[in-house]
């Protein structure tokens, strides 16, 4: 061996690469570890890719974005495998005009964004601790697959809840959940705002009514031609607790309010607490006491009953065309019961309900300018009353302004109006059918329920309908920790008694931790163990593109394809049919899978392990890889129900086709009478729209809009009849409330009633109007009233849109401050980001360091009579305390725009402890998380979490006090070691 | 002169052994920057000539010391049984991959200042594309990018494996142009953020593999600059020059 002393030259002269002279006069060879990534191709291979790249040739491809809920279409540029732009798709302009927001744009950051998740990953530390390593998808599936299988030998398969979170594009989830056993499979709109959509659910079938401002629709005309209408019909919008130019995602609403307004002197009237951007826009805004929305709608309607007068034209607020019985079903008896209250005292405030010097009292809105908005909106004609996703959507009593805006909206003649209101939900496209599975919850199953065997179908064994929230249709996840923690016990229904636990929870494209509700319960829950020192929760898997704080606490994280990487069907609130494909642009990054071939993934291999456990598989090949063999198969059958509405309204949307008979098919075949018409079933069929269709379709089509369309043309008694779009039990509008018979009906075989129930004093659902307090309101609930003086605050949140989880780590994006709920008072720190050069020519990366009040964080606003008084200035620190103790630190915005009495925050917005959401992550110790401050308290029937209804006092402190004050809040930090600054 | 005659100036012996000699080590850093370590690749870690033959025996001094310590913490790996073995794995996973940032990610793109994306499949990560399609080579889709160390340094690898076949054939020219690029790669691309990358991870990290390795690699890359350009010069120069 050559000594040390040798030049570099003479070692090698000697060839005393030792023991390399054998091994050299061998061959070089490759010596690598695993294969290699890097193959060699032909030099005309070669040759073609160069002239591609030299040609910079772009592809133009089609697809919906998923920045939030709009769901807008888009057209992508795509040049060597790689997206370059993002634009707005001009040929379908429904939701964006052609354009695309900012937003949209940002896709770009978050798919090409260092925080994306990339492989699958296991954990390796405690929940919580945030240590993983990476494993093979074969291993994951495997591991996984065993575990399900597992669980469901010792629990059975009703063991696992799936929750798809806030993406619409869910399908494949939901059928592998059904298929493997379970029904329980939820999404995001179990804790989105139950309450809100309860009124249309009750009396029309339907979901979120929107304001008829979508222009410009495809419509009938009387040659028969479809023409765009452009026209703006809305002579005054009353948005309630809904502020679509920053928290909703409905572009079309805020173009169209502008353009009402602009082209046909709309008026546009805002009740919030908050001087939103919508607010801003409008005629007048009612800074409303937040939780009484309900208050003021029994008011405008107690006062439209008392004063309409068919004969004055002053008066004539009720169409009474519409109120008779031939639409309405239960109208007298909602009328008796909701008069039943106008003699009654109200303990809150010693005047009696619903008249408007009560509301004035409840409201804190004048009683003069309640008495004006009542006029106005039963005069105007058309008019439109939209009520709101914060409010009362996240009430704990939401659901009684939400049947008082129904039927406000419906007795004066607006709905389904030209320019009054449309229920999206009733109107929109179908689509998912049997892809979703859910016929696999219609198998016949058998449990052993106290020592005898029973047997139903498998839909009985769901976790709410038969557990403690049986009236629950979207389903309950903020009751997520209290099920982890005690299980569920089946109370109603045939399998009334069976226990099993919640031991398996896939939570996809969702973070409860942060939205679901108490911060703190979800932690316990997720970390909760059993005397042997196994998780409670005994499988937890995450299945997103970016790392959210639920991750944290997960066993295994699987990357799924982002939304420009697969293909699904975007979900939007159009007011007629119109459907959008989502399609995978570019190829995955990493070995992010897309949902179908996970689906398939884990279908096989449960099925492997379950014929070697049970001998035989509750998964059937046939109806999972054997028969979608590609992500386009799935959407195809999902497509088999669009449109799926009825041919209803007038303009009639197809006159050459039966009136009243659901629509399958595209426009073009039903516009060209190339159909199958089944009298029995009433139904019209076409040819079917696919995936290969609406690519040639730029991504999308739609059908013709149309006004009037629970109505139908009775051929026979030559007359109007109610149906079309009422697809209620009576084909009505229904004040008498028949989908809760069914619930009743279970709960009395049962002989148990729901603790929601009794907690505001039911032992069944009342079949008509009903009325009950919301909670931690000290001004409308006697209980709370206690707290009003050491508590003066009422906490509200609102939604910042492009702060949000999927848009934090958009850097761009994330600094458009609003409303004073976000903004730029941060502390120093440092952040790499990227930025455009002068000339904006091109984006560079720099490290800046940014100094006080440069970034935008989350904030809360504070009215500035309040705020003097605590000697509060913006940007002071203060601490807020709620009467339970909990405590969450914030930096103040002193403003005008938030009614006094009132602490406005956004929501999800600050406190964010995933490492991957950037800045929001690096002003996590100063920044509210609402959800810390919330009551484990769920709304009455559908368990929605009370996002809205807390009481809060707060103080100023510094930086060390908050330390003190929330040590937990300090230590738990959620630290990820070595990650600060990016 | 023939080309027999050319060649023979070459002493393709030990020019055989040098380009064996930087395929080897490629190889090792390419591994680690794409794989977790298993227990049988740090037991043939271990056992590896070459890199013992560095740890004992090279002559400058930075790299012979840091093979030693590389080795001495792949020893320590081994000796630390399953339990470090996986604390191992998921500081791989902490320091490139996820789930939370990484602490460095070991792309390119990331690591070059002026007027570039810190982004996925950014401007820089085009050119590696390009350079490595000058040369033939394609990615398959393996689940990284163009730009990952891994796959740069797998690049420098198989291009020293050709020059390996091209020295067989005796194509001096040839065997020229391949190493002519592979200095301009280590020049434009390599050595303008690995050495950052490894200062980074040595910083960063919190493990001594991870440590020694990247220290190794920094070193590794120096002297192969040099060696890269001795081997030019004496290809060009043949005689005095030759190796």
């Amino acid at each position: 061996m050559a000594k040390q002393t040798l030049s570099r030259r003479s070692f090698i002269k000697l060839g005393v690469v030792a023991g390399l002279a054998v091994a050299a006069a061998a061959t070089i060879g490759i010596p690598t570890y695993e294969k290699l990534f890097l193959v060699q191709i032909p030099p005309e291979k070669i040759r073609a890719i160069k002239e591609r790249i030299r040609r910079g040739e772009v592809e133009v491809k089609y697809t919906a974005c998923v920045m939030c809920a709009a769901e807008c279409a888009l057209e992508v540029w795509v040049k060597d495998g790689k997206v370059v732009r993002i634009y707005g798709n001009p040929h379908l302009t429904y939701n964006s005009g052609g354009a695309a927001c900012a937003k949209a744009v940002a896709g770009l950051q978050l798919q090409y964004s260092p925080y994306r998740i990339q492989y699958p990953l296991k954990r390796v530390g405690e929940r919580g601790e945030g240590k993983f390593i990476r494993i093979s998808w074969e291993q994951a599936i495997d591991e996984i697959a065993s575990k399900l299988v597992e669980l469901k030998k010792k629990y059975g398969p009703e063991c696992l809840l799936t929750d798809t979170g806030d993406v619409t594009d869910r399908d494949q989830y939901w059928r592998l959940t059904f298929a493997f056993g379970s029904p329980n499979a939820v999404e995001h709109g179990a804790i989105c705002d139950t309450p809100r959509r309860h009124g249309p659910k009750l009396i029309v079938n339907g979901k979120r009514w929107e304001p008829d401002i979508l222009r410009p629709v495809p419509v009938r005309m009387p040659d028969g031609s479809i023409q765009w209408y452009n026209k703006h019909d809305a002579k005054l919008i009353i948005y309630v607790g809904w502020n679509p130019f920053t928290a909703t995602r409905i572009v079309w609403e805020n173009i169209g309010t502008v353009r009402a307004r602009a082209e046909n002197g709309c008026k546009v009237y805002v009740i919030d607490p908050g001087f939103s951007n919508t607010a801003a826009l409008a005629d007048r805004w009612f800074p409303i006491r937040p939780g009484t929305d309900a208050d003021l709608f029994a008011a405008m309607l107690r006062y439209i009953l008392e004063h309409d007068n068919p004969e004055d034209p002053n008066r004539r607020y009720i169409d009474h065309d519409v109120l008779v019985d031939r639409y309405i079903e239960g109208w007298p008896e909602f009328l008796e019961a909701f008069k039943s209250w106008w003699n009654k005292i109200d303990p809150a405030t010693g005047k009696n309900y619903f008249t408007l010097e009560w509301a004035e009292a409840r409201t804190g809105i004048p009683e003069q300018d309640i008495e004006k908005l009542a006029h106005e909106f039963g005069i105007t004609k058309p008019a439109a009353l939209i009520w709101g996703m914060q409010s009362p959507g996240h009430h704990y009593n939401g659901y009684v302004a939400s049947i008082l805006g129904c039927v406000l909206n419906i007795i004066t003649g607006n709905f389904e109006k030209p320019g009054g209101v449309i229920d999206t939900e009733i109107v929109k496209s179908s689509k998912g059918g049997t892809a979703t599975g859910k016929q696999f919850n219609t198998r016949k199953v058998k449990r052993i329920v106290n020592g005898v065997e029973v047997e139903a179908e498998q839909d009985k064994l769901h976790y709410c309908s038969y557990g403690d929230w049986p009236a629950a249709w979207d389903d309950v996840v903020g009751d997520l920790p209290r099920m982890i923690l005690e299980g569920i016990t089946l109370n109603y229904g045939p399998f009334k008694g069976h226990k099993y636990p919640i031991a398996a929870y896939i939570l996809r494209t969702g973070n409860t931790l942060i939205t679901a509700g108490p911060v703190y319960r979800f932690i316990e829950a997720f970390t909760a163990k059993k005397p042997d020192g196994t998780y409670k929760l005994e499988l937890f898997v995450f299945i997103d593109t970016i790392f959210l704080e639920s991750a944290l606490y997960a066993d295994y994280i699987l990357p799924e394809a982002s939304y420009l990487e697969r293909m699904s069907l975007s979900d939007i609130y159009p007011t007629h049919p119109i459907i959008f494909l989502r399609d995978a642009v570019v190829k995955p990054m990493f070995e992010a899978k897309k949902p179908t071939e996970i689906m398939n993934m884990l279908a096989k291999k449960i099925y492997e392990y379950e014929l070697k456990e049970f001998g035989r598989s509750d998964i059937d090949p046939k109806e999972f890889w054997e028969k979608y063999k590609s992500e386009e198969d799935f959407v195809n059958e999902m497509l088999l129900v669009a449109p799926g509405r009825p041919n209803a309204g007038r303009p009639l949307p197809f006159p050459n086709l039966p009136e009243g008979y659901v629509l399958y098919g595209t426009p073009e075949s039903l516009e060209a009478g190339q159909v199958k018409i089944d009298h029995e079933k009433k139904t019209v069929r076409g040819e079917p729209v696919t995936v290969e269709y609406l690519r040639r379709h730029y991504g999308g089509t739609m059908w013709p809009m149309s006004w009037y369309r629970y109505k139908v043309w009775d051929a026979e008694k030559n007359d109007w009849k109610s149906g079309g779009i009422l697809t209620t039990k009576t084909k009505k509008f229904e004040l008498k409330f028949y989908r809760y018979e069914g619930f009743n009906k279970l709960v009395e075989g049962s002989g148990v009633t729901p603790p929601s129930w009794k907690a505001v004093g039911w032992e069944k659902l009342p079949l008509t109007f009903y009325w009950f307090e919301t909670v931690w309101n000290p001004y409308t609930n006697p209980e709370y009233a206690k707290y009003r003086e050491e508590y003066p605050f009422q906490l509200i949140s609102a939604r910042v849109h492009h702060a949000m989880s999927g848009t934090h780590m958009c850097e761009w994006l994330a600094q458009t401050p609003a409303e004073g709920l976000w903004v730029p008072l941060s502390e120093p720190f440092e952040l790499r980001m990227a930025e455009t050069t002068p000339g904006g020519k091109m984006i560079v990366s720099t490290k800046k360091k940014l100094l006080r009040n440069m970034w935008c964080i989350a904030t809360v606003q504070i009215n500035r009579v309040d705020a003097e008084k605590y000697g509060i200035k913006t940007g002071d620190l203060i601490v807020l305390e709620n009467p339970l103790g909990r405590k969450a630190p914030a930096k103040a915005y002193v403003c005008e725009t938030v009614r006094p009495g009132v602490i406005r925050m956004g929501f999800a917005t600050g406190g964010r402890f995933s490492p991957g959401l950037g800045g929001t992550y690096i002003h996590r110790l100063y920044t509210p998380n609402h959800s810390e401050l919330l009551d484990y308290k769920l709304s009455p029937i559908m368990g929605q979490p009370c996002f809205a209804d807390m009481i809060v006092k707060i103080r100023k402190v510094t930086m060390d006090e908050l330390k003190m004050l929330i040590p937990e809040y300090y230590q738990k930090e959620y630290i990820i070691e070595g990650v600060g600054t990016t | 002169m023939s080309r027999e005659n050319e060649i023979e100036n070459f002493n393709v012996d030990k020019l055989t052994s040098i380009l064996f000699f930087r395929t080897q080590i490629y190889s090792i850093i390419r591994d680690i920057f794409l794989f977790e370590p298993s227990r049988e690749y740090l037991q043939k870690l271990l056992q590896h000539k070459v890199l013992k033959m560095i740890s004992e025996a090279y002559p400058e001094e930075c790299l012979r010391v840091s093979s030693a310590e590389f080795l001495r913490a792949v020893k320590e790996l081994l000796d630390g049984g399953d339990v470090m073995l996986m604390e191992t794995w998921s500081e791989y996973a902490r320091l490139f991959i996820g789930p939370a940032p990484p602490i460095v990610l070991p792309y390119e793109s990331f690591h070059r200042e002026i007027g570039r994306e810190r982004r996925f499949k950014g401007e820089v990560w085009m050119e590696v594309k390009e350079w490595f399609l000058d040369d033939g080579f394609i990615l398959e889709d393996h689940g990284v990018l163009e730009d990952h160390a891994g796959i740069e340094f797998e690049y420098m690898m198989l291009t020293t494996i050709k020059a390996g076949e091209l020295l067989k054939e005796g194509d001096r020219d040839a065997i020229l142009n391949v190493l002519m690029r592979q200095k301009k790669f280590l020049e434009e691309h390599l050595k303008e953020w690995i050495p950052k990358l490894c200062t980074e991870i040595e910083e960063k990290s919190k493990s001594s593999f991870y440590k020694s390795f990247a220290k190794f690699t920094r070193d590794f890359l120096e002297e192969d600059l040099t060696l890269l350009n001795e081997l030019i010069l004496s290809l060009i120069g043949g005689g005095r020059n030759q190796i």
